[in-house]
């Protein structure tokens, strides 16, 4: 995944100053953040307050993470639903990019739509850990 | 209920989720945009945020400018470019009282002007700059707080990826916010360094004399290939951007383009570490993003509820005078940058109170470098300054008390001096831009 996204960049910063530039850049915007979202809950990456968190007790955390995260799911899966849809939408009118070049835009709705069904995927099989980590505690 | 009454209990709530769940910022942002549109206008507008926001707020060309900002800064830290300005900037001052701190500030200055992320720039100056001055046995505090305040530099001078945010949200124009960083970040390093001077005569045993060089020595560095790539690089950055050759969005693809360029003509960059690169841009976009994302459904929560423009109305016929009100907003960052994040803090505030202010008669790049200045001494602050984390993971022999109190007097002087300068004199911040019409 990372060296689709790696391709990604340096086609990007080899880019020239052509018609389209700007839609591709855009395209390559979304290709770029949708691919790598996953990826970076993976590695527990992305940015939270763990102030307080970080002084309640191994269950109390897993617990309210697993909360958050099953909200988290329940959000990216309405997006993924809705971007879906626009994508979906943007197939049966062929719409296209504004401006000189041409560019369907479908592809690029149904990469949102992707992306965030990963990283409720993600998400899920976070949540599973959370659960089995909680049974683990509750055990000893 | 009114939808100005949902508004700030939104606003409220958030608040207090983030804190009390460790929710990812940005998952949290999105999840109460998206309750709050869905009480207040119903499922139909709620999901339609969904439908197109998700979208409109990673497709675009202004925001594109990010990754390439992070990539320069990522460029720019394995290079070793902070080494080499290091090097030279010691050469230059180190003879004088408190030199490797004086070192460390202006290396930082010079390489604020190829990495956009202070806490990229701390972790890089810190990692050179703290073992010297331990080696000269420089008071702990000292080494931690110079080599933190050198890395808060970076926001300012351009490239910086919070002033483009700033600029997004506020439809402020990019360039000018950039050019405007360079005066308030050169009139911080030189508060900083008459801080640190000041200091270390009054009490010499806080940092002792460095070694003397000759003249030709000094301009030897001149000659320093680091010294040159960063040059080139600002040059290529602020010079397009001023003389209005380009866009920033383009100013940060050839500047992320020059410093790759300039890495493998120095031999520096191994294939190695550039897939190392390339994977911490990735991460580091990606978790700018998601805040990004759900700042957008939270921003159009906000918007529908009417609450910034209810708060500007309010504001604006308060019988106080404005100056008061500015300090009541520092006040709040203060707070609230005890326990946020930089980019979240300024997408969750901005948006918010923005309009207030502009209404008040603050313009908008002036209280763009305000909001900066004040973000950055937000990652200083604790419990949660994230500056003190980066100097502990450079640096484990320091404690948090090192840490903690070499940072106050710094921050007494950038509270007191330095944001008091910016808020009575609009022209540091606007001097620059205005020459660029």
């Amino acid at each position: 995944m990372a060296m689709v996204v790696s391709n990604v960049i340096a086609r990007y910063l080899f880019r020239s100053p052509m018609h389209g530039t700007e839609e591709i850049t855009e395209f390559m915007m979304v290709a770029l953040v949708y691919f790598t979202l996953a990826h970076t809950q993976a590695l527990r990456a992305h940015i939270s307050v763990d102030f307080l968190v970080s002084r309640y007790s191994v269950k109390a955390k897993l617990i309210c993470e697993i909360l958050m995260y099953i909200l988290g799911v329940l959000f990216f899966l309405l997006i993924s639903w809705q971007s879906g849809l626009a994508a979906v939408h943007a197939w049966n009118i062929k719409e296209i990019t504004f401006g000189v070049m041409p560019l369907p835009l479908f592809p690029a709705k149904f990469l949102v739509s992707l992306g965030s069904f990963i990283l409720s995927i993600r998400l899920i099989l976070d949540i599973i850990n959370d659960f089995a980590n909680l049974g683990r505690k509750g055990q000893q | 209920m009114d939808a100005t009454t949902i508004g700030i209990a939104g606003f409220v709530g958030l608040i207090i989720i983030l804190l009390i769940t460790g929710i990812p910022v940005g998952i949290g942002m999105g999840v109460v945009g998206f309750l709050g549109i869905l009480v207040m206008s119903g499922s139909k507008i709620a999901l339609n945020a969904l439908y197109q926001i998700p979208y409109s707020s990673t497709a675009s060309w202004l925001l594109s400018v990010i990754p390439m900002f992070v990539l320069m800064g990522y460029v720019a830290f394995y290079c070793g470019f902070a080494r080499d300005v290091f090097g030279a900037a010691y050469k230059w001052v180190s003879r004088l009282p408190g030199g490797l701190a004086l070192t460390t500030l202006v290396a930082g200055a010079a390489f604020g002007a190829c990495c956009g992320s202070s806490v990229a720039a701390t972790a890089a100056l810190g990692k050179l700059a703290i073992p010297e001055m331990m080696r000269y046995k420089y008071n702990r505090g000292l080494a931690a707080g110079t080599a933190a305040m050198a890395g808060t530099l970076s926001a300012l001078i351009p490239p910086s990826i919070l002033l483009v945010l700033y600029g997004v949200v506020t439809e402020t124009s990019i360039g000018e916010l950039l050019i405007a960083g360079i005066l308030p970040g050169l009139l911080s390093m030189t508060c900083f360094a008459l801080l640190v001077l000041g200091r270390t005569m009054l009490r010499p045993e806080l940092a002792p004399r460095g070694e003397k060089f000759a003249w030709s020595e000094k301009f030897a560095t001149l000659k320093n290939p680091g010294v040159w790539g960063i040059i080139i690089i600002f040059a290529a950055v602020v010079g397009g951007i001023y003389s209005g050759i380009f866009s920033p969005t383009e100013a940060g693809a050839l500047g992320a383009f020059v410093s790759i360029a300039l890495g493998l003509v120095m031999r520096r960059l191994k294939w190695q570490n550039f897939k190392e690169i390339l994977y911490e841009t990735l991460k580091t976009t990606s978790y700018i993003f998601l805040i990004i994302i759900g700042a957008y459904i939270f921003v159009r929560f906000l918007a529908l509820s009417r609450l910034p423009v209810e708060l500007a109305e309010w504001v604006v016929i308060l019988p106080v005078p404005r100056i008061l009100i500015m300090i009541a907003v520092i006040i709040v960052y203060l707070i609230l940058g005890c326990f946020m994040d930089a980019i979240g803090l300024l997408l969750l505030t901005v948006p918010f109170m923005s309009p207030s202010l502009f209404a008040l008669g603050f313009i908008p790049i002036q209280l763009g470098i305000i909001v900066v200045k004040m973000l950055e001494i937000g990652l200083l602050t604790p419990p949660v300054g994230i500056q003190a984390y980066v100097l502990k993971g450079v640096a484990p022999d320091l404690t948090f008390k090192d840490i903690f109190s070499g940072f106050l007097p710094f921050f007494l002087v950038d509270l007191f001096v330095v944001i008091s300068l910016i808020v009575a004199f609009p022209q540091i911040s606007l001097f620059l831009p205005t020459m660029m019409k």
